[in-house]
């Protein structure tokens, strides 16, 4: 079969389809179908050329899933580490654990014999631009949205939880620390592995790649019925899906009101347009303090922090802790106000100008408020005039209420 | 040169030629919407009329020559506006740059 040189219109048509399917797939909130996913755990087995596993034990998430084996694999720390874990994860553990000769991963395996050869024989048997050209229309899109959003968060999670967990035995925590990154390098993605299945998928349907890819049915499968599993050599670990997911317009982890992504074990992640918080932060954003602001190294997670800073009240967010920060003064006029700066580490200054309403309130009062101003700003009439987008000599309001 | 809280009314020389009319909202024409309280800055005259330059994304505002309209606000006092022409600028603040991962 001489190769596929370019792919024809109604072919290229056909990727938006696959496109939006498999990130459906990916995003999948529903409870897993269990059947099938076993059903389809031994074919990825046999598709890899090993023996179906003798037990399939099912984890109410990816990390139960990776502490279970962890107990398995680790023999010393495993009773403070299971104290640690909690009583949640502890419950949706089904089945026993029990086998003593634990035997390998057979995760590399699998992507050895299944996921390596597939890309082998589809290369071999198409063009460089057609395989870009499908990795860009069907893959990619899947990858931005699932892989990115997703996938990344709560693979990272999965180490950060470990680490709050087992704090209190901080001493064998790099061993645990070390040994459940294993694990969740070991693991097939399931549903999460959406991106590059939709992409053979594509090959299989549309250009009837049937004998390149077919050897990809079991893990097409999976996706379609599981979250992560964790081949072993005669046991697999597999896990429930999210059944929280929660995203931004731009589809990245966002919830400000609870969990942006959770199990149904009870093992949730925080975050607010991606950037992963701990729970307090969403949940008890009072107990949001200066000096907790000020001890947060990550400057991605202290602006969150910043931002749900006294959450609710009048003046909240970086308003409020500038006022409360101790922040430089930096100019003070009486015809436009109060110019403030904070500086933080890693991350720009927070430059605000603090004005008072020229009308006051109905009690009397004169309300105060903040606006956030660029961090080159040096006067407080610079940072009125920027506020209407005008330079600070044009600014001159004859009549102000 | 008028401001109304997060409002400002620049006088100019004259408006853009092409410019789309804002239609007006139970007989008032609007400046600005309020955020959070509905509160809006608004003028009940007819010699007034609002255009937005769909180019510029600015917004214009012309005032009869038969005498000056009331800009109105539940929160603010009332400025009285004489004919001419004006731009009508919202009030903004800043965002800072997203941070961005060096390793990506």
């Amino acid at each position: 079969m001489s190769p596929i040189e370019s792919l024809t219109d109604s072919q290229k048509a056909r990727a938006a389809e696959f496109r939006d399917r498999w990130t459906e797939i990916g995003l999948c909130t529903d409870p897993s179908d269990r059947p099938r996913a076993e059903v389809a755990i031994r074919e990825v087995y046999r598709q890899g050329g090993l023996e179906p596993p003798a037990k399939i034990v099912w984890c109410g998430s990816p990390l139960s899933q990776g502490l279970t084996r962890l107990i398995m694999v680790v023999k010393k720390p495993i009773e403070r580490l299971w104290e640690s874990v909690g009583t949640n994860v502890r419950h949706h553990i089904d089945g026993g654990s029990s086998d003593a000769n634990l035997r390998p991963s057979v995760g590399h395996n699998i992507w050895q014999s299944i996921g390596a050869r597939v890309e082998d024989r589809v290369r071999a048997t198409v063009r460089n631009s057609v395989w870009a050209s499908v990795a860009d229309s069907a893959g990619a899109i899947v990858k931005d949205d699932v892989g990115d959003s997703v996938w990344d968060s709560v693979r990272a999670s999965v180490g950060d939880s470990v680490w709050d967990s087992v704090e209190a035995t901080a001493r064998n925590s790099v061993c645990v620390g070390a040994r459940l990154r294993e694990s969740v390098e070991a693991s097939v993605y399931g549903s999460h592995d959406a991106s590059w299945l939709a992409f053979y998928r594509y090959f299989y349907e549309v250009l009837g790649l049937t004998d390149q890819t077919g050897s990809l049915s079991g893990l097409w499968e999976l996706a379609q019925s599981a979250g992560w599993a964790l081949p072993h050599q005669n046991i697999c670990w597999v896990s429930e899906r999210h059944h929280i997911l929660s995203r931004d317009d731009r589809g990245r982890l966002h919830c400000d009101t609870g969990p942006a992504c959770a199990y149904p074990d009870g093992w949730a992640i925080y975050a607010m347009h991606g950037v992963r918080v701990p729970r307090y932060v969403i949940e008890q954003p009072a107990q949001i303090d200066v000096v907790r602001i000020g001890a947060e190294t990550n400057a991605e997670v202290r602006r969150v922090m910043i931002e749900r800073y006294r959450y609710g009240e009048d003046v909240s967010g970086s308003a409020a802790y500038v006022r409360d920060s101790g922040a430089k003064r930096l100019d003070h006029d009486e015809r436009f106000g109060t110019l403030w700066r904070r500086d933080l580490p890693n991350d720009e200054p927070i430059v605000m100008i603090e004005v008072i309403n020229s009308t006051p309130e109905p009690d009397g009062r004169f309300k105060r408020y903040w606006l956030r101003v660029p961090p080159d700003t040096k006067t407080a009439h610079e940072a009125v005039a920027w506020t209407f987008g005008v330079p600070a000599k044009d600014y001159s309001p004859t009549v102000e209420t | 040169m008028y401001r109304q809280g997060d409002v400002l009314i620049v006088p100019v020389d004259s408006v853009p030629g092409t410019l789309d009319p804002i239609e007006r909202e139970r007989g008032r024409i609007i400046l600005a919407h309020g955020e959070v309280t509905g509160h809006a800055h608004a003028i009940k005259a007819e010699s007034a009329a609002l255009f937005r330059d769909p180019k510029l994304m600015a917004v214009f505002l012309t005032v009869g020559a038969n005498g000056s309209v009331a800009l109105e606000h539940d929160e603010h006092d009332t400025i009285h506006l004489p004919p001419g022409n004006y731009q009508v600028i919202r009030q903004r603040e800043y965002s800072p740059e997203e941070i961005r991962n060096v390793a990506d």
